[in-house]
């Protein structure tokens, strides 16, 4: 045994840290920066613009409704409301940093809605949406129950927001949920354009160790992809998490019947940040590797999951019913993407995928 | 054994460490030299002087403890009476003979304000279990019942604020058992202080008092001597409690080597008599365990406010009942850089109003982060890693 007859002293020692060897994500000659500010100025930044200035002019149309509830200020409204989650399906695959920091999706996006919560809240007018049990009861879901609701005709929507015993809340409540929306996403815009686009792009923030950009892009996307993407839009309205038992009203858009669009449009933002449209994305790291082939079949894997998303006609909650293989066709095209990216591409791109349902214990 | 290469680097690490005294006026000042050895192995006339056989015990209790509380998790229910006996080894619970021939328990060496904490647990988890057992209850704000985490068909049994029972037992104990043990007990002047007899050797035994109060603390620890440089680093059955969150740190924070290198050259510091070469240790040990605590904190928030954002409420309860134990547990260290009121803050605002998980939110979250980071600043530049 090897003994050291020193007198060592710890102290001063502090913490060996170490962290960030920072080796290109990589191991190719390829600028980092351009691929972290194409993705980040390119595609981010501008998409949460859209959405931020989709659901400011969401809330002045919910503001115009609730003053003058008219059957054409419903109708513009609803076109408002389907254009804001059209810009949402660009975002939601960006929930890391300051996205996280409000939890946007929460705010934002859960579904299904849930229907009686937000009945309760209306009734009572005192909730917290800060809560988690309002998640599901707020969010572009909730606007479209409140603005669609079960089999209604437009004139027994308006009587809802107008001679209704508890109009005045439900006008509260739109309003409410709407503000929580335009507010959250404003600050997560404010916040990549104030400092996050920074620290996104910083050589601090290179290479494809955890908590590298490349690497929370990477997790993020594939975690919204397999959970949101792939069984929130698709797999559970569809029954492959219930045994082929469908659920049609757990569709995204049930309440306004186009669920399949906002899925094509998502998808084709998946595609967009992967080639980085015409600048650099991961592709271009796969390529420099000599793996030409991991991006044809990831090309082709997209293209196969929107070529399956064209056969299936709005509202998805029919087509479900009508023809659920067609919808189950669409998740099979699904898995196989989320199983190229989380093995050989993130193996390619030397990204740990650090997301699990369970951790082991 | 050290690969040649790692011996290398030990070596020049050492060396580079050496004070500006030189060996021999070292050895003037000294009596007995100070001998560090590579493990944490010591010997007296041949025959090993390290023991810390009662430390491991405890250990395994609480891995029959969690593993019995996972049977309510799986959806059968459980009897608190049997949790009961584990804690305090009455009545044979355990399915290890020699847990239950054992002399060593862990009630009587857990926080003494927090021990009714863990009893009323046991029974919660109990009524809990029989619930989901007989009615399949759900969780709900302000319900106790199984909740799923994520998508996986992976259950958990929570209490009404969302508390998941296994975590807060296995966390807690954690802190209030093997840190209490560590910070309050064994590594004190009472302890291991230099009245503490470092001459006898105990009756029937092959350490002095003192050594042994020092294989106490480490055993509490729970890595083995070897620590790291085993392969695999942490065999299965070393693979839990501190051990194994130490371990998974090591690529981000590095802290192996220096909290081992610490608690060797700590028990070589106390054969040699050199208190002052053991109360450096002893500094260090208590920064490095409770950094450990406060990176896993962050560490599980950052993957609740993920989970809070996809809206995955099985992982964000399980992932916060975590991240609530290891809060917990710096308020063992009396010399937390993190305030009790701090601590009181973040466990009873930041993770949800009076500690209620559904009132959770982002922005509780990001403030708890930003406290924790603030008092560490070791963890500032990799909140984001862990």
């Amino acid at each position: 045994m090897t003994k050291y007859i020193f007198k060592i002293s710890i102290l001063g020692l502090g913490l060996s840290m170490a962290c960030n060897d920072n080796t290109s994500m990589r191991n190719v000659d390829l600028d980092e920066s351009a691929f972290l500010i194409n993705i980040g100025s390119n595609i981010i930044v501008p998409a949460y613009e859209d959405l931020v200035s989709e659901v400011e002019t969401l809330h002045a149309s919910v503001g115009t409704f609730t003053e003058s509830p008219t059957v054409i200020n419903l109708s513009s409204l609803r076109t408002q409301l389907k254009a804001a989650r059209l810009s949402w399906q660009a975002v939601n695959m960006l929930g890391f940093g300051p996205a996280a920091d409000v939890s946007l999706t929460a705010q934002a996006n859960i579904f299904p809605v849930d229907k009686n919560q937000i009945e309760k809240n209306i009734e009572s007018a005192t909730y917290d949406l800060g809560s988690l049990s309002n998640n599901d009861a707020k969010g572009f879901p909730g606007i479209a129950f409140l603005i669609y609701g079960d089999d209604k005709t437009d004139e027994q929507i308006i009587e809802l927001f107008t001679t209704d015993a508890n109009a005045q809340n439900r006008i509260q409540y739109l309003k409410d949920i709407s503000a929580n929306m335009e507010s959250s996403a404003k600050a997560v815009l404010q916040a990549w354009e104030s400092e996050y686009l920074v620290q996104f792009t910083a050589s601090s923030s290179y290479g494809s160790s955890v908590g590298s950009s490349a690497s929370q892009l990477f997790n993020t996307m594939v975690q919204t992809y397999e959970r949101q993407t792939r069984d929130g839009k698709i797999a559970i309205p569809v029954g492959v998490r219930t045994n082929g038992e469908i659920i049609p009203t757990s569709t995204e858009a049930y309440y306004g019947g186009y669920s399949a669009e906002l899925a094509i449009a998502n998808i084709q933002q998946y595609r967009s940040i992967f080639t980085g449209n015409t600048a650099a994305g991961f592709d271009d790291y796969l390529i420099a590797h000599g793996r030409e082939d991991l991006v044809a079949e990831a090309i082709e894997n997209f293209d196969a999951v929107l070529a399956k998303l064209a056969l299936v006609s709005d509202p998805l909650s029919d087509h479900i019913i009508n023809d659920q293989a067609a919808v189950e066709a669409v998740f099979i095209a699904m898995q196989e993407l989320v199983n190229l990216l989380k093995t050989d591409i993130a193996s390619q791109l030397s990204i740990e995928i650090t997301f699990t349902d369970t951790d082991g214990d | 054994m050290l690969p040649a290469t790692k011996k290398i680097t030990l070596l020049l690490a050492l060396t580079a460490l050496i004070s500006t005294t030189s060996c021999d006026e070292d050895s003037d000042d000294n009596q007995l030299s100070l001998e560090v050895p590579e493990t944490y192995t010591f010997t007296r006339d041949g025959e090993s002087t390290v023991s810390f056989s009662g430390q491991t015990e405890r250990l395994d209790m609480v891995s029959e403890m969690k593993t019995y509380m996972k049977k309510g998790d799986a959806g059968e229910a459980i009897d608190a009476d049997v949790l009961l006996n584990m804690f305090a080894n009455e009545n044979s619970p355990f399915s290890a003979e020699a847990l239950n021939t054992s002399t060593k328990q862990i009630e009587n060496k857990t926080f003494a304000t927090d021990v009714q904490f863990f009893k009323d647990l046991f029974v919660a988890a109990e009524a809990v279990s029989i619930d989901v057992s007989d009615n399949s209850t759900s969780a709900e704000e302000g319900v106790a019942g199984t909740i799923e985490r994520g998508t996986g068909g992976t259950f958990i049994n929570v209490s009404e604020k969302g508390w998941e029972f296994t975590q807060i037992m296995e966390k807690g104990l954690m802190g209030a058992l093997m840190y209490n043990q560590i910070f309050n007990s064994y590594l004190t002047d009472e302890k291991i202080g230099e009245s503490v007899d470092n001459e006898t050797i105990v009756e029937g035994k092959n350490y002095t008092t003192l050594e042994h109060h020092w294989d106490e603390a480490f055993g509490y620890w729970g890595v083995p001597v070897d620590f790291p440089n085993g392969d695999p680093v942490l065999t299965d059955a070393y693979n839990r409690f501190w051990a194994n969150y130490t371990n998974g740190l090591d690529d981000i924070l590095g802290l192996n080597e220096p909290l081992m290198t610490a608690y060797i050259t700590g028990r070589a510091a106390i054969v040699a008599k050199d208190h002052e070469t053991k109360n450096e240790q002893v500094t260090t040990i208590y920064e490095l365990h409770e950094l450990v605590a406060a990176a896993k904190a962050v560490g599980y928030i950052n993957e609740a406010l993920n989970d809070l954002n996809v809206n995955d409420t099985g992982n964000l309860f399980h992932h916060l009942s975590e991240g609530y134990g290891f809060v917990k547990a710096i308020k063992y260290s009396p010399y937390a850089a993190l305030t009790t009121t701090q601590i009181e803050t973040i466990l009873t605002e930041n993770f949800g109003t009076d500690g209620d998980f559904w009132k959770v939110s982002a922005q509780g979250l990001t403030t708890a982060k930003s406290t924790i980071t603030s008092a560490y600043p070791k963890l500032a530049g990799v909140a984001d890693s862990l």
